[in-house]
Protein backbone atom coordinates (compact mmCIF):
# COMPACT_ATOMS: atom_id res chain seq x y z
CA UNK A 1 0.00 0.00 0.00
CA UNK A 2 1.16 3.43 -1.25
CA UNK A 3 -0.01 6.84 -0.83
CA UNK A 4 1.19 9.56 -1.93
CA UNK A 5 4.59 7.83 -2.66
CA UNK A 6 4.40 6.95 0.75
CA UNK A 7 5.18 3.42 1.61
CA UNK A 8 2.40 1.79 4.83
CA UNK A 9 3.85 -0.67 5.86
CA UNK A 10 1.35 -4.17 7.01
CA UNK A 11 2.07 -3.62 10.45
CA UNK A 12 0.19 -2.16 13.47
CA UNK A 13 0.76 -0.06 16.60
CA UNK A 14 0.03 -2.55 19.94
CA UNK A 15 -1.96 -0.80 22.29
CA UNK A 16 -2.49 -0.59 26.23
CA UNK A 17 -5.14 -0.29 28.81
CA UNK A 18 -4.63 2.75 30.80
CA UNK A 19 -6.77 4.89 33.35
CA UNK A 20 -7.43 8.44 32.50
CA UNK A 21 -8.90 11.75 33.96
CA UNK A 22 -9.68 14.93 32.13
CA UNK A 23 -9.16 18.62 34.28
CA UNK A 24 -9.88 21.63 33.50
CA UNK A 25 -7.70 24.22 34.66
CA UNK A 26 -8.45 28.01 35.27
CA UNK A 27 -6.78 31.12 35.15
CA UNK A 28 -7.02 34.88 35.59
CA UNK A 29 -6.07 34.83 32.15
CA UNK A 30 -5.08 32.92 28.94
CA UNK A 31 -1.65 32.58 29.56
CA UNK A 32 -1.91 31.86 33.36
CA UNK A 33 -3.80 29.00 32.87
CA UNK A 34 -1.69 28.00 30.34
CA UNK A 35 1.51 28.27 32.42
CA UNK A 36 -0.52 25.89 35.75
CA UNK A 37 -1.46 23.28 32.62
CA UNK A 38 2.06 23.18 31.55
CA UNK A 39 3.93 22.89 34.81
CA UNK A 40 0.86 20.35 35.61
CA UNK A 41 1.92 18.03 31.84
CA UNK A 42 5.41 18.73 32.35
CA UNK A 43 7.94 15.86 32.53
CA UNK A 44 5.24 13.35 31.83
CA UNK A 45 6.04 11.91 28.75
CA UNK A 46 6.46 8.31 29.33
CA UNK A 47 4.77 5.89 32.67
CA UNK A 48 7.96 4.58 32.78
CA UNK A 49 9.94 7.16 34.50
CA UNK A 50 7.41 9.74 34.74
CA UNK A 51 4.50 8.05 36.33
CA UNK A 52 1.72 9.26 34.59
CA UNK A 53 1.50 10.63 31.17
CA UNK A 54 -0.11 13.72 30.58
CA UNK A 55 -0.86 16.46 28.28
CA UNK A 56 -2.98 19.36 27.20
CA UNK A 57 -5.73 18.54 25.32
CA UNK A 58 -7.21 21.65 24.35
CA UNK A 59 -7.34 25.38 25.39
CA UNK A 60 -11.15 26.67 26.42
CA UNK A 61 -12.55 29.96 26.14
CA UNK A 62 -14.34 31.62 29.43
CA UNK A 63 -18.04 30.43 27.97
CA UNK A 64 -16.60 26.43 28.14
CA UNK A 65 -15.77 26.58 31.61
CA UNK A 66 -17.10 26.40 35.10
CA UNK A 67 -16.22 29.33 36.31
CA UNK A 68 -16.10 31.44 33.30
CA UNK A 69 -12.37 32.11 33.11
CA UNK A 70 -10.06 31.49 30.73
CA UNK A 71 -8.92 27.68 30.67
CA UNK A 72 -7.07 24.79 29.33
CA UNK A 73 -8.49 20.96 29.38
CA UNK A 74 -5.77 18.51 30.47
CA UNK A 75 -5.63 14.82 30.03
CA UNK A 76 -3.56 12.91 32.86
CA UNK A 77 -3.40 8.75 32.19
CA UNK A 78 -1.53 5.95 34.15
CA UNK A 79 -1.23 2.46 34.62
CA UNK A 80 -3.54 1.49 37.69
CA UNK A 81 -6.48 4.25 39.37
CA UNK A 82 -4.38 4.13 42.55
CA UNK A 83 -1.14 5.51 40.99
CA UNK A 84 -3.22 8.20 38.76
CA UNK A 85 -4.29 9.09 42.22
CA UNK A 86 -1.06 9.84 43.20
CA UNK A 87 0.33 11.39 40.57
CA UNK A 88 -3.02 13.96 40.16
CA UNK A 89 -2.64 14.59 43.97
CA UNK A 90 1.08 15.70 43.30
CA UNK A 91 0.69 16.99 40.22
CA UNK A 92 -2.35 19.36 41.27
CA UNK A 93 -0.68 20.24 44.57
CA UNK A 94 3.09 21.40 43.04
CA UNK A 95 1.67 22.61 39.42
CA UNK A 96 -2.01 24.20 39.84
CA UNK A 97 -2.08 24.60 44.02
CA UNK A 98 0.97 27.27 42.91
CA UNK A 99 0.18 29.07 39.88
CA UNK A 100 -1.07 32.08 40.66
CA UNK A 101 -5.19 32.43 40.23
CA UNK A 102 -5.65 28.94 39.47
CA UNK A 103 -8.29 26.92 39.98
CA UNK A 104 -9.05 23.59 38.67
CA UNK A 105 -12.25 21.30 38.12
CA UNK A 106 -12.95 17.90 37.34
CA UNK A 107 -13.44 17.24 33.73
CA UNK A 108 -15.03 13.82 33.67
CA UNK A 109 -18.21 12.70 34.88
CA UNK A 110 -18.64 9.03 36.24
CA UNK A 111 -19.04 7.30 39.40
CA UNK A 112 -15.10 6.12 39.70
CA UNK A 113 -13.23 9.61 40.92
CA UNK A 114 -9.96 10.69 42.04
CA UNK A 115 -9.41 12.33 44.58
CA UNK A 116 -8.14 15.88 43.81
CA UNK A 117 -9.02 18.68 46.43
CA UNK A 118 -9.92 15.77 49.03
CA UNK A 119 -6.45 15.62 50.30
CA UNK A 120 -4.97 19.15 48.96
CA UNK A 121 -7.32 20.91 51.15
CA UNK A 122 -5.87 20.39 54.39
CA UNK A 123 -3.38 22.65 53.09
CA UNK A 124 -5.67 24.87 54.22
CA UNK A 125 -4.88 24.57 57.52
CA UNK A 126 -7.88 24.38 58.98
CA UNK A 127 -9.22 27.68 57.13
CA UNK A 128 -10.15 25.84 54.16
CA UNK A 129 -13.67 26.16 53.12
CA UNK A 130 -15.90 23.47 51.99
CA UNK A 131 -18.83 24.31 49.20
CA UNK A 132 -21.11 21.82 47.97
CA UNK A 133 -23.10 23.78 44.62
CA UNK A 134 -25.54 21.06 42.64
CA UNK A 135 -24.14 18.26 45.39
CA UNK A 136 -20.79 18.63 43.64
CA UNK A 137 -18.33 19.59 46.60
CA UNK A 138 -15.60 22.17 45.85
CA UNK A 139 -12.68 23.34 48.10
CA UNK A 140 -11.74 27.13 48.70
CA UNK A 141 -7.63 27.31 50.29
CA UNK A 142 -6.84 30.38 51.20
CA UNK A 143 -3.21 31.34 49.59
CA UNK A 144 -1.05 34.51 49.18
CA UNK A 145 -3.33 35.89 46.51
CA UNK A 146 -6.74 34.92 46.97
CA UNK A 147 -8.13 31.67 46.63
CA UNK A 148 -7.32 28.26 45.21
CA UNK A 149 -10.51 26.81 44.27
CA UNK A 150 -10.54 22.89 43.62
CA UNK A 151 -13.04 20.14 42.98
CA UNK A 152 -13.19 17.34 45.70
CA UNK A 153 -12.73 14.87 42.74
CA UNK A 154 -12.56 14.13 39.01
CA UNK A 155 -14.19 11.56 37.42
CA UNK A 156 -12.06 8.24 35.70
CA UNK A 157 -12.09 6.25 32.77
CA UNK A 158 -10.47 3.15 31.10
CA UNK A 159 -8.26 4.95 28.28
CA UNK A 160 -5.92 3.71 25.71
CA UNK A 161 -2.32 4.69 26.05
CA UNK A 162 0.57 3.74 23.05
CA UNK A 163 -0.66 3.94 19.69
CA UNK A 164 1.84 5.34 17.64
CA UNK A 165 3.18 5.94 14.65
CA UNK A 166 6.73 5.58 12.84
CA UNK A 167 7.56 7.04 9.96
CA UNK A 168 11.48 6.93 7.98
CA UNK A 169 12.41 10.39 5.70
CA UNK A 170 15.31 10.87 4.05
CA UNK A 171 16.59 13.47 6.61
CA UNK A 172 16.45 14.35 10.01
CA UNK A 173 14.68 18.15 8.96
CA UNK A 174 12.13 16.43 6.71
CA UNK A 175 10.82 13.64 9.25
CA UNK A 176 10.99 16.63 11.95
CA UNK A 177 8.76 18.47 9.52
CA UNK A 178 5.87 15.83 8.53
CA UNK A 179 5.78 15.15 12.61
CA UNK A 180 5.06 18.55 12.64
CA UNK A 181 2.01 18.73 10.35
CA UNK A 182 1.00 15.26 12.14
CA UNK A 183 0.82 16.10 15.57
CA UNK A 184 -0.88 19.70 14.50
CA UNK A 185 -3.88 17.54 12.98
CA UNK A 186 -3.99 14.91 15.61
CA UNK A 187 -3.95 18.01 18.23
CA UNK A 188 -7.22 19.42 16.21
CA UNK A 189 -9.12 16.02 17.31
CA UNK A 190 -10.50 15.51 21.25
CA UNK A 191 -10.15 13.06 24.02
CA UNK A 192 -6.28 12.34 23.00
CA UNK A 193 -2.53 13.36 24.02
CA UNK A 194 0.61 13.28 22.20
CA UNK A 195 3.04 12.73 25.73
CA UNK A 196 6.34 13.19 24.44
CA UNK A 197 8.07 16.65 23.57
CA UNK A 198 6.13 18.42 21.06
CA UNK A 199 3.92 15.37 20.68
CA UNK A 200 7.32 13.88 19.26
CA UNK A 201 9.57 10.84 20.07
CA UNK A 202 13.34 10.29 18.17
CA UNK A 203 14.17 7.88 21.40
CA UNK A 204 12.12 4.76 20.22
CA UNK A 205 12.43 1.78 22.52
CA UNK A 206 13.01 -1.98 22.34
CA UNK A 207 11.88 -4.43 25.32
CA UNK A 208 15.39 -5.57 26.97
CA UNK A 209 18.93 -4.91 26.79
CA UNK A 210 22.21 -6.34 26.89
CA UNK A 211 22.73 -4.81 30.16
CA UNK A 212 20.83 -6.64 32.68
CA UNK A 213 19.52 -3.52 34.74
CA UNK A 214 17.90 -2.29 32.00
CA UNK A 215 13.99 -3.20 30.75
CA UNK A 216 14.59 -1.39 27.41
CA UNK A 217 17.07 0.16 25.35
CA UNK A 218 17.56 2.02 22.31
CA UNK A 219 15.49 0.70 19.44
CA UNK A 220 18.64 -0.42 16.93
CA UNK A 221 16.50 -1.41 14.16
CA UNK A 222 15.26 2.16 13.53
CA UNK A 223 18.65 4.01 14.64
CA UNK A 224 20.30 5.44 10.84
CA UNK A 225 23.49 5.32 12.93
CA UNK A 226 23.65 1.26 13.49
CA UNK A 227 22.99 1.13 9.72
CA UNK A 228 25.22 -1.72 8.86
CA UNK A 229 26.33 -2.14 12.49
CA UNK A 230 22.93 -3.85 14.25
CA UNK A 231 21.82 -7.03 12.73
CA UNK A 232 18.40 -5.74 13.00
CA UNK A 233 18.52 -2.89 11.36
CA UNK A 234 15.31 -1.99 9.35
CA UNK A 235 17.12 0.87 7.55
CA UNK A 236 18.22 0.78 3.61
CA UNK A 237 20.61 3.59 2.56
CA UNK A 238 18.04 6.21 1.54
CA UNK A 239 16.93 6.73 5.32
CA UNK A 240 18.20 9.79 6.82
CA UNK A 241 15.71 9.85 10.30
CA UNK A 242 13.34 7.94 11.34
CA UNK A 243 10.24 9.73 14.82
CA UNK A 244 7.98 8.25 16.31
CA UNK A 245 4.84 10.15 17.32
CA UNK A 246 2.52 8.03 20.63
CA UNK A 247 -0.85 9.14 20.93
CA UNK A 248 -3.05 8.25 24.22
CA UNK A 249 -7.41 8.73 23.98
CA UNK A 250 -9.74 8.31 25.99
CA UNK A 251 -11.49 5.11 23.48
CA UNK A 252 -9.63 3.13 20.86
CA UNK A 253 -11.53 5.33 18.51
CA UNK A 254 -10.18 8.23 19.82
CA UNK A 255 -6.46 6.68 18.98
CA UNK A 256 -7.46 5.10 15.56
CA UNK A 257 -9.09 8.79 14.64
CA UNK A 258 -5.87 10.57 15.78
CA UNK A 259 -3.63 8.12 13.84
CA UNK A 260 -5.36 8.51 11.00
CA UNK A 261 -5.41 11.94 11.17
CA UNK A 262 -1.64 12.21 12.27
CA UNK A 263 -0.61 9.50 9.09
CA UNK A 264 -2.53 11.38 6.67
CA UNK A 265 -0.91 14.54 7.80
CA UNK A 266 2.59 12.77 7.53
CA UNK A 267 1.52 10.85 3.79
CA UNK A 268 0.15 14.71 2.35
CA UNK A 269 4.15 15.42 2.93
CA UNK A 270 4.75 12.57 0.38
CA UNK A 271 8.21 10.83 -1.09
CA UNK A 272 8.82 14.64 -2.62
CA UNK A 273 8.95 15.93 0.85
CA UNK A 274 11.00 13.06 1.78
CA UNK A 275 8.83 10.99 3.62
CA UNK A 276 9.61 7.27 2.81
CA UNK A 277 7.62 5.04 4.92
CA UNK A 278 5.19 4.76 8.02
CA UNK A 279 4.91 1.88 10.55
CA UNK A 280 4.00 1.68 13.80
CA UNK A 281 5.38 -0.40 16.94
CA UNK A 282 4.00 -3.28 18.35
CA UNK A 283 5.88 -6.41 20.89
CA UNK A 284 4.26 -9.12 18.78
CA UNK A 285 0.52 -8.52 20.06
CA UNK A 286 1.02 -10.23 23.76
CA UNK A 287 1.47 -7.01 25.95
CA UNK A 288 -1.37 -4.81 24.88
CA UNK A 289 -5.04 -5.92 24.04
CA UNK A 290 -5.71 -3.06 21.51
CA UNK A 291 -4.30 -3.73 18.35
CA UNK A 292 -4.38 -0.58 15.65
CA UNK A 293 -3.45 -2.09 12.07
CA UNK A 294 -2.04 1.18 9.57
CA UNK A 295 -3.67 -0.56 6.22
CA UNK A 296 -6.94 -0.54 8.21
CA UNK A 297 -7.16 2.64 9.51
CA UNK A 298 -5.98 4.78 6.32
CA UNK A 299 -8.31 2.31 4.21
CA UNK B 1 -52.32 11.92 32.63
CA UNK B 2 -52.93 14.82 34.44
CA UNK B 3 -51.67 16.12 37.61
CA UNK B 4 -53.24 14.78 40.85
CA UNK B 5 -54.84 17.52 42.50
CA UNK B 6 -56.79 17.39 46.34
CA UNK B 7 -58.44 20.38 46.41
CA UNK B 8 -59.42 21.33 49.59
CA UNK B 9 -63.62 21.21 50.07
CA UNK B 10 -63.78 23.88 53.17
CA UNK B 11 -61.44 25.04 55.69
CA UNK B 12 -60.89 23.16 58.43
CA UNK B 13 -60.28 24.61 62.21
CA UNK B 14 -57.16 22.76 62.70
CA UNK B 15 -54.36 21.61 60.96
CA UNK B 16 -54.10 18.84 58.11
CA UNK B 17 -51.12 16.51 58.28
CA UNK B 18 -50.33 16.33 54.67
CA UNK B 19 -47.36 14.94 55.05
CA UNK B 20 -47.19 11.03 53.99
CA UNK B 21 -49.13 12.71 50.36
CA UNK B 22 -45.52 12.77 48.71
CA UNK B 23 -45.39 11.10 44.81
CA UNK B 24 -42.97 8.22 45.83
CA UNK B 25 -45.76 6.86 48.24
CA UNK B 26 -48.54 7.47 46.29
CA UNK B 27 -47.28 5.72 43.54
CA UNK B 28 -46.22 2.68 45.35
CA UNK B 29 -50.07 2.39 46.25
CA UNK B 30 -52.00 3.44 42.63
CA UNK B 31 -54.34 6.44 42.46
CA UNK B 32 -57.49 4.16 43.35
CA UNK B 33 -56.48 3.97 47.16
CA UNK B 34 -55.50 7.62 47.70
CA UNK B 35 -59.21 8.45 48.12
CA UNK B 36 -59.42 5.95 51.27
CA UNK B 37 -56.17 7.09 53.09
CA UNK B 38 -56.23 8.31 56.91
CA UNK B 39 -56.16 12.18 57.11
CA UNK B 40 -55.25 13.61 60.30
CA UNK B 41 -56.93 16.78 60.79
CA UNK B 42 -56.10 18.37 64.49
CA UNK B 43 -57.41 15.15 67.09
CA UNK B 44 -59.36 14.29 64.22
CA UNK B 45 -58.99 10.91 61.88
CA UNK B 46 -60.69 11.64 58.53
CA UNK B 47 -60.27 9.94 55.46
CA UNK B 48 -58.73 11.69 52.28
CA UNK B 49 -61.98 12.35 50.29
CA UNK B 50 -63.23 13.47 53.03
CA UNK B 51 -61.32 16.62 53.73
CA UNK B 52 -60.45 16.88 49.51
CA UNK B 53 -61.84 16.89 46.53
CA UNK B 54 -59.54 14.04 44.45
CA UNK B 55 -58.87 14.44 40.62
CA UNK B 56 -56.11 13.34 38.27
CA UNK B 57 -54.12 10.45 38.42
CA UNK B 58 -50.73 11.83 37.24
CA UNK B 59 -48.94 10.82 41.22
CA UNK B 60 -45.51 12.14 40.15
CA UNK B 61 -47.15 16.07 39.55
CA UNK B 62 -49.32 16.56 42.92
CA UNK B 63 -51.02 19.62 43.13
CA UNK B 64 -52.89 21.22 46.54
CA UNK B 65 -55.20 23.97 46.36
CA UNK B 66 -56.13 25.37 49.72
CA UNK B 67 -56.93 29.18 50.28
CA UNK B 68 -55.53 28.99 54.31
CA UNK B 69 -52.52 27.91 55.36
CA UNK B 70 -53.80 24.95 57.18
CA UNK B 71 -52.04 22.29 55.02
CA UNK B 72 -48.96 20.94 57.66
CA UNK B 73 -45.44 19.40 56.51
CA UNK B 74 -46.35 19.11 52.67
CA UNK B 75 -43.65 17.30 51.20
CA UNK B 76 -42.37 15.79 54.25
CA UNK B 77 -39.06 13.84 53.16
CA UNK B 78 -40.39 13.58 49.28
CA UNK B 79 -37.83 12.46 47.45
CA UNK B 80 -38.63 12.76 43.59
CA UNK B 81 -41.58 14.68 41.48
CA UNK B 82 -43.43 17.96 42.48
CA UNK B 83 -45.76 19.14 44.31
CA UNK B 84 -47.58 22.64 43.97
CA UNK B 85 -49.48 24.27 46.18
CA UNK B 86 -51.92 26.75 44.85
CA UNK B 87 -52.26 28.82 48.03
CA UNK B 88 -50.54 29.19 51.59
CA UNK B 89 -49.30 26.24 53.90
CA UNK B 90 -48.85 25.66 57.18
CA UNK B 91 -45.22 24.58 59.14
CA UNK B 92 -43.33 22.44 58.15
CA UNK B 93 -43.58 22.67 54.10
CA UNK B 94 -40.58 20.90 52.66
CA UNK B 95 -39.61 19.12 56.54
CA UNK B 96 -36.43 16.57 55.51
CA UNK B 97 -36.94 16.89 51.77
CA UNK B 98 -34.52 15.00 49.87
CA UNK B 99 -34.94 15.97 46.31
CA UNK B 100 -37.93 16.99 43.28
CA UNK B 101 -39.37 20.16 43.17
CA UNK B 102 -42.13 21.45 46.01
CA UNK B 103 -43.37 24.96 45.11
CA UNK B 104 -45.90 27.40 47.21
CA UNK B 105 -47.67 29.41 45.23
CA UNK B 106 -48.69 31.65 48.53
CA UNK B 107 -47.01 32.10 51.84
CA UNK B 108 -45.03 29.33 53.75
CA UNK B 109 -45.74 28.70 57.49
CA UNK B 110 -43.12 28.48 60.27
CA UNK B 111 -39.89 25.48 59.89
CA UNK B 112 -40.33 25.23 56.38
CA UNK B 113 -37.37 23.28 54.62
CA UNK B 114 -36.19 22.31 58.18
CA UNK B 115 -34.29 19.34 58.12
CA UNK B 116 -34.43 19.37 54.00
CA UNK B 117 -31.54 17.75 52.30
CA UNK B 118 -32.42 17.94 48.72
CA UNK B 119 -34.05 19.07 45.85
CA UNK B 120 -35.97 22.67 45.30
CA UNK B 121 -38.19 24.23 47.39
CA UNK B 122 -39.87 27.84 45.95
CA UNK B 123 -41.75 29.78 47.92
CA UNK B 124 -43.79 32.57 45.78
CA UNK B 125 -45.03 34.19 48.71
CA UNK B 126 -43.32 34.74 52.21
CA UNK B 127 -41.90 32.42 54.61
CA UNK B 128 -42.44 32.71 58.49
CA UNK B 129 -40.25 31.88 61.22
CA UNK B 130 -37.84 29.43 61.47
CA UNK B 131 -37.34 29.06 57.65
CA UNK B 132 -34.23 26.35 56.89
CA UNK B 133 -33.94 25.98 60.95
CA UNK B 134 -33.22 23.28 62.94
CA UNK B 135 -36.30 22.45 65.13
CA UNK B 136 -35.37 22.28 69.06
CA UNK B 137 -33.53 19.76 70.33
CA UNK B 138 -32.02 19.34 66.86
CA UNK B 139 -28.54 19.58 65.46
CA UNK B 140 -28.82 21.09 62.66
CA UNK B 141 -31.35 23.13 60.32
CA UNK B 142 -31.12 22.68 56.79
CA UNK B 143 -28.05 20.05 55.01
CA UNK B 144 -28.90 20.08 51.13
CA UNK B 145 -30.90 21.21 48.66
CA UNK B 146 -32.17 25.10 47.40
CA UNK B 147 -34.79 27.54 49.35
CA UNK B 148 -35.72 30.03 47.12
CA UNK B 149 -38.14 32.92 49.06
CA UNK B 150 -39.88 35.47 46.43
CA UNK B 151 -40.84 37.40 49.46
CA UNK B 152 -39.64 37.57 53.11
CA UNK B 153 -38.43 35.60 55.70
CA UNK B 154 -38.95 35.77 59.21
CA UNK B 155 -36.94 35.42 62.49
CA UNK B 156 -34.30 32.80 62.94
CA UNK B 157 -33.56 31.91 58.87
CA UNK B 158 -31.31 29.31 58.51
CA UNK B 159 -30.51 28.86 62.46
CA UNK B 160 -27.86 25.59 62.98
CA UNK B 161 -27.69 25.48 58.99
CA UNK B 162 -25.31 23.42 57.63
CA UNK B 163 -25.69 23.08 54.01
CA UNK B 164 -27.19 24.31 51.27
CA UNK B 165 -28.59 27.89 49.66
CA UNK B 166 -31.55 29.82 51.14
CA UNK B 167 -32.40 32.62 48.65
CA UNK B 168 -34.50 35.38 49.67
CA UNK B 169 -35.43 38.06 47.45
CA UNK B 170 -37.04 40.22 50.44
CA UNK B 171 -36.24 40.96 53.62
CA UNK B 172 -35.22 38.83 56.43
CA UNK B 173 -35.77 39.25 60.31
CA UNK B 174 -34.40 38.95 63.12
CA UNK B 175 -31.06 36.34 63.97
CA UNK B 176 -30.66 35.73 60.50
CA UNK B 177 -28.15 32.93 60.02
CA UNK B 178 -27.65 32.52 63.96
CA UNK B 179 -25.27 29.52 64.54
CA UNK B 180 -24.81 29.04 61.03
CA UNK B 181 -22.30 26.11 60.78
CA UNK B 182 -22.45 26.29 56.52
CA UNK B 183 -24.30 26.68 53.47
CA UNK B 184 -25.40 29.63 51.54
CA UNK B 185 -27.94 32.56 52.62
CA UNK B 186 -28.36 35.06 50.28
CA UNK B 187 -30.98 37.95 50.76
CA UNK B 188 -32.18 40.95 48.98
CA UNK B 189 -33.15 43.27 51.09
CA UNK B 190 -32.95 44.11 54.82
CA UNK B 191 -31.51 42.03 57.56
CA UNK B 192 -32.50 42.33 61.28
CA UNK B 193 -30.67 42.07 64.66
CA UNK B 194 -28.17 39.29 65.53
CA UNK B 195 -27.49 38.65 61.61
CA UNK B 196 -24.65 35.34 61.88
CA UNK B 197 -24.94 35.49 65.88
CA UNK B 198 -22.23 32.34 66.79
CA UNK B 199 -22.01 31.66 62.96
CA UNK B 200 -18.80 29.07 62.49
CA UNK B 201 -19.01 28.83 58.76
CA UNK B 202 -20.77 29.31 55.86
CA UNK B 203 -21.69 32.52 53.47
CA UNK B 204 -24.22 35.29 53.69
CA UNK B 205 -24.70 37.07 50.27
CA UNK B 206 -25.72 40.33 50.69
CA UNK B 207 -27.34 42.57 47.73
CA UNK B 208 -26.76 45.58 50.60
CA UNK B 209 -24.76 46.31 53.64
CA UNK B 210 -26.25 45.25 57.16
CA UNK B 211 -27.73 48.07 59.23
CA UNK B 212 -26.00 46.41 62.43
CA UNK B 213 -23.21 43.84 62.23
CA UNK B 214 -21.54 42.69 65.38
CA UNK B 215 -18.26 43.94 65.63
CA UNK B 216 -17.25 39.94 66.10
CA UNK B 217 -17.44 39.63 62.20
CA UNK B 218 -14.13 41.24 61.09
CA UNK B 219 -13.19 42.94 58.31
CA UNK B 220 -11.46 41.52 55.43
CA UNK B 221 -11.40 43.45 52.77
CA UNK B 222 -12.25 43.28 48.91
CA UNK B 223 -11.82 39.51 47.64
CA UNK B 224 -12.07 38.05 44.22
CA UNK B 225 -13.83 34.97 44.82
CA UNK B 226 -13.85 32.26 41.86
CA UNK B 227 -16.89 30.16 43.72
CA UNK B 228 -19.23 32.97 43.27
CA UNK B 229 -19.53 32.29 39.35
CA UNK B 230 -19.86 28.42 40.10
CA UNK B 231 -22.93 29.79 42.49
CA UNK B 232 -24.49 32.10 39.94
CA UNK B 233 -24.13 29.27 37.05
CA UNK B 234 -25.93 26.73 39.78
CA UNK B 235 -29.23 29.47 40.04
CA UNK B 236 -29.56 30.03 36.34
CA UNK B 237 -32.76 27.71 35.91
CA UNK B 238 -33.99 29.67 39.03
CA UNK B 239 -34.64 33.24 37.25
CA UNK B 240 -33.93 35.00 39.94
CA UNK B 241 -32.08 38.63 40.94
CA UNK B 242 -29.31 36.55 42.59
CA UNK B 243 -27.91 35.34 38.91
CA UNK B 244 -27.44 38.54 38.13
CA UNK B 245 -26.42 40.40 40.55
CA UNK B 246 -23.58 37.58 41.34
CA UNK B 247 -22.51 37.67 37.17
CA UNK B 248 -22.50 42.07 38.02
CA UNK B 249 -20.29 40.97 40.51
CA UNK B 250 -16.14 41.23 40.30
CA UNK B 251 -15.23 42.13 43.69
CA UNK B 252 -16.80 41.15 47.24
CA UNK B 253 -16.15 43.29 50.37
CA UNK B 254 -15.99 40.35 52.74
CA UNK B 255 -16.26 40.02 56.80
CA UNK B 256 -15.13 37.35 58.59
CA UNK B 257 -16.45 36.09 61.88
CA UNK B 258 -18.07 35.30 64.28
CA UNK B 259 -14.87 35.61 66.22
CA UNK B 260 -16.83 35.21 69.42
CA UNK B 261 -16.79 31.44 68.63
CA UNK B 262 -13.65 31.60 66.23
CA UNK B 263 -15.76 31.26 63.52
CA UNK B 264 -14.21 31.58 59.67
CA UNK B 265 -18.24 32.41 58.22
CA UNK B 266 -18.03 35.21 56.06
CA UNK B 267 -20.64 37.78 54.66
CA UNK B 268 -20.31 38.98 51.44
CA UNK B 269 -21.13 42.20 50.19
CA UNK B 270 -21.89 42.08 46.51
CA UNK B 271 -22.40 45.71 45.78
CA UNK B 272 -18.72 46.15 46.68
CA UNK B 273 -19.29 49.07 49.25
CA UNK B 274 -18.32 48.51 52.44
CA UNK B 275 -19.99 49.02 55.80
CA UNK B 276 -20.84 52.94 56.22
Amino acid sequence: MQINGVQIEDTYAEAFDMRATRMIITGPDATWAMHAAQAMTGFATSVIGCGCEAGIETTLAPGQTPDGRHGVSVLMFAVSSKELGKQVSNRVGQAVLTAPGSAIYAGLEGKRRIPMGKQLRYFGDGYQISKVIDGVRYWRVPVMDGEFLVQEDTGMAAAVGGGNLIFLARSQEQALRAAEDAVAAMRRLPNVIMPFPGGVVRSGSKVGSRYKALMASTNDAYCPTLRGVSERSQLGPEVGAVLEIVVNGLTPEDVSSAMRAGAGAIADRGADGGVLKITAGNYGGKLGRHHFHLREILA
Amino acid sequence: MSALTLRLRESMPAAIDVSHLVPERLAELGVGRIAELPLWCGSERLRVDEVFEVSGDDTESLVFEADAPTLQGVGYRMARGTITVNGPTGAYCGWKMRGGKLTVRGDAGAYAASGMRGGLLSVEGNAGDFLAAARPGERYGMEGGVVLVRGNAGVRVGERMRRGSVLVEGSVADWCAARMRAGTIGVLGDTGAGLGWGMRRGTILLAQPPELLSPLFRENGEQRLSFLALLARSLESLQTPFTDLLRATATVRRYVGDRSVAGIGELLLLDGKSLS
